[in-house]
């Protein structure tokens, strides 16, 4: 293994390589600190730029913007009170009101520190457990790769926001649209409606950029006009010293926020955005003086969410890379980014592109130097981005799409998907359909098929080895679970509610 | 939330119908013992399930908490109806004048448009697009050497 890291070091170590890096580190903090911009927006912008790189150049330039992306956000919410991504919607509870009180730069220096070493722990759990699971994964046949996509939607389903009906519909049409274009069996064209185009199917990117950033962007319109007053911020190295000193008081805190990032960030459908409301809630719980969270006076209070936040995409790599099941949005594009450069995530990637695996965990830690050193020297500069009107924003971004869409095939079809699925996915959200189910149906149903048929052909026309393989069956118990669990639990607490309900109307004096 | 909800589930129910026609007249090539229509059977017939079972859930009372007052409003703001339509006249306009040249109108057109202050806004919309139409030349056609639409 050792050997692998030190061959991938050889192929990362190039002034080009550690260049783009840097550059995607910087680019992802400038989008992840603008509000409404997440990182999603930032990986989509920046994949089709890649596709003239080598695998290992593009895919580490991504992981920069990644990394960079998650971190960005905290600056709006400690200084704007709007987070600048939802993974920091819970650094705008207490980021704020310390900035508030006077006390900014050691709100961005928590925020910024505990950011980094949230990704570094993460990181080495990233490369613990990775290729243990990888190795853990050959084992699995077409039952297994088809329970797994089973678990990933009902997860999916299960955790997302609003209803369970809505999010497997959004999958099934997401599914529907996998199915476009030729059989993966037999070569028969499908659901092409006579158009040249579509034989090959439906091109990922397109679709995600479309379905993630037009809905965003159209719904960013409404901000225009809005007036943002930015606080003044004197950022002294002191300060960041003073931060690292805080932090390392609460070391209990920010370990906790870790493993609560990492195995969230390993759930399918959830990510930064949950992890950082969890960890909030449990730093809350933990602490000696709960009532002081949404204060600004604890440091626990910004070092839980921003930890648990980065830790998250450790975690969320995990089984993207092994299984090749993305844990959120953000992955979901580094999952298109791979498959632009002819990379198929899952156990034998390992194997077969062990070169490129390796490179991208030492791209992941020199994305976090970077990101330490930029906060560092530049900190300043990303403030003043926050307050770039949306008016300037939106028809850039929407430059910036269709160029990107177009260039992947140099074909005009690509970019009329990328409004047409845009518009889709507007309508989905609006309607309350999640959108993540979507484009994971999109990528999962060709597993899901293949699989399918390689199983019920290797098994005879049986569908009992599903039941009978350990793996498979333990995947499709959980998945029956993970969908009935909630509404036990919901039913499990309106209940306890109508009882304690019933009680205090026994004891109510004017009873 | 009710009438949306119904509306989907009924767009859903004659999507899939159709979709499951669809599927009907594909070309039958078993490989094997399985059928290539039947993965597409499945996914048809689950969706069409499902858009039923929303449909069903709309005659529950109580069930779907309604809309915020303005929220139709919101969804279908002048603002935002602007924006699409912009974007849609820049998509129609590239095959037409060029990436650059519709790229830089369509961006000075959208800020002047969107801003509340159009007359100190509109001198920094044409830097901008000038800025980014610039930039994409030299990543796309000079770094990447990629064509333009």
């Amino acid at each position: 293994m050792w050997e692998q890291y030190v061959i991938s070091f050889g192929l990362i170590a190039t002034p080009q390589i550690i260049l783009s890096i840097a550059g995607g580190v910087l680019g992802g903090i400038f989008i992840g600190a603008i509000p409404g911009l997440t990182s999603t927006m930032a990986i989509a912008l920046m994949v089709p730029v890649t596709f003239g790189m080598e695998p290992v150049h593009g895919l580490a330039m991504l992981m920069g913007v990644y990394c960079g992306g998650i971190s960005g956000g905290f600056v709006s919410s400690c200084l704007l009170n709007i987070p600048g991504t939802p993974s920091s919607a819970s650094t705008c509870l207490d980021g704020y009101p310390m900035a508030k009180n006077g006390q900014a730069p050691r709100a961005l220096a928590l925020a910024a520190y505990s950011s980094v070493l949230g990704g570094c722990l993460s990181g080495l759990c990233l490369i613990v457990v990775a290729p243990t699971l990888a190795s853990f994964a050959l084992r699995f046949g077409p039952w297994e790769y088809f329970a797994l996509v089973i678990f990933t939607f009902s997860c999916v389903s299960s955790l997302s926001s609003g209803s369970i009906l809505k999010s497997f519909l959004a999958a099934g049409l997401g599914v529907m649209f996998s199915l476009v274009g030729t059989d993966p069996v037999n070569g028969v064209v499908r659901f092409a409606f006579g158009f040249e185009e579509l034989e090959s199917g439906f091109n990922v990117l397109p679709v995600l950029i479309g379905v993630f950033a037009i809905p965003q962007l159209l719904e960013d319109v409404d901000e225009i006009g809005g007036k943002s007053k930015l606080m003044k911020v004197d950022l002294k190295f002191a300060d960041f010293m003073g931060a690292l000193g805080d932090i390392w008081r609460r070391k209990i805190d920010l370990i906790r926020s870790v493993f609560i990032g990492v195995v969230i960030g390993i759930l399918p459908g959830v990510g930064p955005g949950l992890s950082n409301v969890v960890a909030y809630a449990q730093a809350r719980t933990a602490s000696k003086h709960p009532e002081k969270f949404g204060t600004g006076e604890i440091p626990e209070a910004i070092i839980a969410p921003e930890a648990a936040n980065n830790a998250s995409m450790g975690g969320a790599m995990i089984p993207l890379l092994t299984l090749g099941i993305p844990g959120d949005a953000s992955t979901l594009m580094m999952l298109g980014a791979f498959m632009l450069h002819n990379i198929q995530p899952g156990p034998l990637l390992f194997r077969d592109n062990g070169d490129v695996v390796y490179s991208i965990f030492i791209a992941y830690f020199i994305a976090f130097a970077f990101l330490l050193v930029f906060f560092h020297l530049f900190l300043k500069v990303i403030i003043k981005a926050i307050i770039i009107p949306s008016q300037f924003m939106i028809p850039v971004l929407l430059v910036l799409c269709t160029i990107g869409c177009f260039s992947l095939n140099n074909r005009m079809f690509d970019v009329y998907c990328f409004l047409g699925f845009g518009l889709l996915g507007y309508i989905l959200k609006q309607l309350k359909f999640p959108l993540l189910p979507v484009i994971l149906g999109l990528i999962l149903g060709h597993m899901a098929e293949a699989q399918l048929r390689l199983a019920i052909t290797l098994g005879s026309g049986s569908l009992a080895p599903f039941l009978t393989r350990p793996i498979s069956l333990v995947l499709l118990v959980v998945s029956g679970l993970s969908l009935v669990l909630p509404y036990y639990m919901d039913a499990r607490r309106k209940k306890k509610a109508a009882m304690g309900g019933a009680t205090s109307r026994m004891h109510d004096p004017d009873l | 939330m009710k009438t949306a909800n119904r509306i989907s589930a009924v767009l859903i129910i004659l999507l899939s119908i159709f979709m499951i026609c669809q599927t009907s007249q594909i070309q039958d090539l078993a490989f094997y013992l399985i059928s290539n229509k039947m993965f597409p059977y499945i996914t048809f017939a689950s969706v069409l399930a499902l858009g039923v079972g929303l449909l069903a859930t709309t005659f529950i009372p109580s069930l779907d908490p309604p809309f915020p007052s303005g929220y139709w409003q919101r969804v279908i703001g002048r603002k935002r109806l602007i924006t699409l339509t912009l974007f849609c006249l820049y998509l129609m306009v590239i095959p037409l004048a060029g990436f650059l040249l519709s790229s830089a109108g369509f961006i000075v057109v959208t800020i002047a448009v969107l801003s509340p202050r159009v007359r100190q806004d509109l001198p920094v919309a044409l830097v901008v697009a000038a800025g980014i139409v610039g930039l994409i030349y030299l990543v796309f056609v000079y770094w990447l050497q990629t064509f333009l639409p």
